[in-house]
Parts: structure tokens; sequence; C-alpha cells
């Protein structure tokens, strides 16, 4: 946002953020490396993910691609070594990655495929990404953070994507049960839920355009929010020693449309 | 019912049947579509018919405390996958019969994948998903007559070792059967017409050991 003062939260701590290459990753990713980390960008296609990187490079941000598919656990933990070695440690893993933009559905009707794609992306993601940056998290101490991108339909149901909420459900208790485990450790566990201007957003508005009305009246704050400078701040914040004693919780960032517990 | 395998799931099918139900204890435990869907309809072409879907039981490995690190694929794909696929496949293949009677669909499942557990990560998550994809589905019922709810169940009448989990729960203990005798009352009330305006909420059962929300 012109005008405002990012601070130097992160300098020095090394972050990777999947599905990185485009809207609430490449937001995210764009803050955290403002406020002083290393960033990679963990995207599943060079073409999205490479720009990104340069993006970041040329505002004065370190940040590399890494091309990772995170439902492949090969390619996770390769992504989690790899970072480990060229910046020396792994304090911040940010799961991100969607599978997309999924298509209305049915209960009644749907099948296999499209419950294989929500679920490897959203919960087999997270179970890869945090089993592969446990040990690093770990040894970060106070500094470890392990953040998963959720939404707010995780907590609500969704009428029209109705198995993308429950993967979505599913995170927030992986991440209230992590929270748990690795307390001892100092290792802050949480859940961010956006509503962000994304593709995936800009798509569906375009197939239905009064949506992005109808969304705007529904949301107290009268607009939908920015990738970078709303849902990367959130993630920024709680990735940095001022969320250090706030842990399993989901910090909803969409404008006040969800406010159920 | 699915899940009458286990404890609480037998007692459960046992006092809805002393209530008056006539009861089809169902095994969809591979989470397999066209199986699930073929015991579904098996039962109720056995019942003549079904008013009460009710989703219960988990696979074993999911009551065992385990560190998340060591978990691995096979694990996790039983227990969430398992899961998922096992309430999802059975709940389509209700979904016409319920259609028909105006009835209603009731998972139980345990509190832990609200409040979470420490070395019950896959569990909770796979809890949750339960818990979340039944409120999905209440959207998307409601309107044609469908009611879908879930009742929670204390995770320390479940869990293997509910210490492990690291809930720090402040209300009174209350396990054993007078739990399990719950979740049929509850199951009972939700699907008589004295529950026909809740839909999609999570009734908690636990002697108030968990006050949140």
């Amino acid at each position: 946002m012109a005008g405002t003062v990012i601070p130097r939260r992160l300098e020095g701590r090394t972050a990777i953020i999947t599905g990185a290459g485009q809207g609430v990753g490449l937001g995210i990713a764009k803050r955290m490396a403002a406020e002083g980390a290393n960033v990679v960008v963990a995207a599943r296609r060079a073409e999205t993910g490479e720009p990104a990187a340069e993006e970041i490079r040329d505002a004065g941000g370190s940040a590399v691609c890494i091309v990772t598919d995170v439902t492949d656990r090969q390619q996770v933990e390769s992504c989690v070594n790899e970072t480990v070695e060229r910046f020396g440690g792994l304090e911040i893993m940010v799961h991100n990655a969607v599978a997309g933009a999924a298509s209305v559905h049915q209960l009644e009707t749907v099948g296999l495929d499209t419950w294989e794609r929500l679920s490897r992306t959203a919960v087999w993601g997270s179970f890869y990404a945090a089993q592969a940056s446990a040990p690093h998290l770990k040894a970060a101490g106070v500094r470890g953070r392990l953040i998963l991108i959720t939404s707010p339909s995780g907590i609500e149901g969704s009428h029209t994507l109705p198995l993308y909420s429950p993967v979505k459900g599913a995170q927030r208790a992986m991440a209230k049960s992590l929270a748990r485990e690795w307390g001892k450790f100092g290792v802050t566990v949480n859940c961010i839920g956006p509503v962000a201007e994304t593709p995936a957003l800009t798509k569906a508005f375009e197939s239905n355009p009064a949506l992005s009305a109808r969304l705007s009246a529904r949301t107290p704050l009268g607009r939908i929010g920015d990738p970078e400078s709303d849902i990367g701040a959130a993630a920024a914040f709680l990735a940095s020693d001022d969320a250090s004693y706030i842990t399993g919780q989901t910090l909803i960032v969409d404008g006040g449309h969800c406010m159920a517990l | 019912m699915t899940g009458c395998d286990q404890p609480l799931g037998a007692a459960t099918v046992d006092r809805l049947r002393f209530a008056g139900a006539q009861a089809v204890a169902l095994d969809v435990a591979g989470g397999e579509r066209a199986g699930d869907s073929a015991a579904v309809n098996e039962a109720v072409a056995q019942l003549g018919g079904l008013d009460v879907l009710v989703i219960s039981g988990w696979h074993p490995p999911a009551l065992q405390p385990a560190s998340f690190e060591d978990i691995d694929d096979a694990t996790f794909a039983s227990m969430w996958e398992g899961g998922m696929q096992g309430m999802l496949w059975s709940l389509q293949a209700a979904i016409p019969h319920l259609r028909t009677s105006h009835g209603a669909a009731i998972v139980v499942l345990p509190t832990t994948g609200m409040t979470g557990g420490a070395f019950y990560a896959t569990a909770a998550t796979a809890f949750e998903g339960q818990r979340i994809l039944m409120k999905a589905a209440a959207r998307q019922l409601g309107p044609e007559g469908i009611r879908v709810n879930a009742v929670a169940v204390d995770g320390a009448l479940v869990l293997a070792d509910p210490q492990a989990a690291d809930v720090h729960y402040l209300a009174p203990d209350v396990t054993g059967e007078q739990g399990v005798g719950d979740v049929a009352d509850m199951v009972e009330f939700l699907a008589s017409p004295a529950g026909r305006h809740l839909h999609g909420q999570t009734l908690t059962i636990d002697g108030g050991r968990w006050l949140a929300p």
C-alpha cells in the first residue's frame, strides 16, 4: 500500500511458499521478501515460478524458484533439502498451493477425480510440507513457523464446492494438532483463511459477473483483499516474532465476510 | 449405520433398535465407491426405505497415538482417504433415498477434529474433514428436505490414549457407557420431528469438557 512503511521482521530467515507462482502465494512471497526473508517460490510450473522469483529479485528481495509439485513427496523433500543447502536453514514453511479453480459440483454425482485433485494438493500437500520441514522448523525453535493457507469455506462449508470445504477444514485440524505436538519446540502452527483477488477468483468473476458485486456487498469492509498488502501482511505477521505466542489459530483475512468461530 | 464393528457404533445401533428403529449395520470401511454404494443400496432394499443414515467408525490406526513425522503414506491414506471417501460414497448413495423420505444424515465423530490433538494429527485431520463435509452437505441438501448434522463425542471416549492428545479439558471426566448411550439418544433426537430445525450443526456431547465455540 502506498506510503506504508514495511517492517523488516523476517531479516535473515528463510521461507518456502508453495503455489507462489501467482495469486495469494505470490503475494505472501513478495511481502515476506520485502520484510527481509530469503524466499523460495515453490511453484509447480517454472513458467509462473521463475518470473515470480525474478519480480521479487527486481524489487530488491532474495528469491529463487524451485519447481515443486506438492502432491509428490520426493519433490517436496527435494525442495526443502535444496532450500536448506542454499540458505543454511528453514524457518518458515507456508503451504498455499491449491488445485486450481475447482468447478461447481454436486455431492450426489461428484467423482473420485475431483476428490483426489482437491485432497492431494490441500491435504497430502500439507502432510508432505509439514513432514519435510519438521526437523528444520524444530531446529529453528522459537523462529519455526508452519502456516497452512485454508479458506473461510473450511469453517462454514461450501454450497457450490462441497468437496473443497472439507479439505480446507481438515488443514485446520492438522494445524491445531501440530501446534499441540510441536509447541514444546517453540514452533508455531497456524492457518490463514483468505479472500483475495487472485487469478482463480478473477476467472470465477468472469464466468459469473454478479459474483464480484455480491461478494463485495456481503463483506463489511466492502472490497476484495489484496494478495500482498492484505494476505501477505497477515502471513508475515504470523511468521514474525510478533506472533510467537499465537499457535493453533486460524486468522480469517476476508474483510469480515465470515465471522463464525 | 456405519462403524458398527466398533464399540461406540455397536452400542448405538443396539440402542436405536431398542428404541424401535429398524437398523442395519453397514460395512463401508474400505472407502471404495462401488462397494460402499452397493452396501447402502442393499441395506435400503432390506429395510424397504431409508430415513436416517448414521456415519460413524474410524480406521483402527486413527485411534492410536503416533508422532506426525513417523506417519507413512499408507497409514495416512487409510485414515484420511478411508475416512473421507467412506463418508462421501455412503452419503452419495443414500441421497436419492433420503430425498424420497425427507430423511436425515448424521455423522458421529470425536471432538478431536475441533480441538486438534498432539500425536493424533492424522485422525484429527480426517475427523474435521468429515465435519466440514457435513456442513457442505447441509448447504447443498437442505433445500431438498434432507437434514444433515454431526454429533461430536468426547475424544477420550474413542482415542486409545487420550492423554497423549494433550488437550486441556477443564470440565469433569465423563467416559464409558453413559457417553455411548448419549450418542443414540442424540441420533434419535436429530432424526425426530423435535430436531427438524437443526441443520448443519455439531452437537457436542462430552459432559462439558470442551466449551468452544
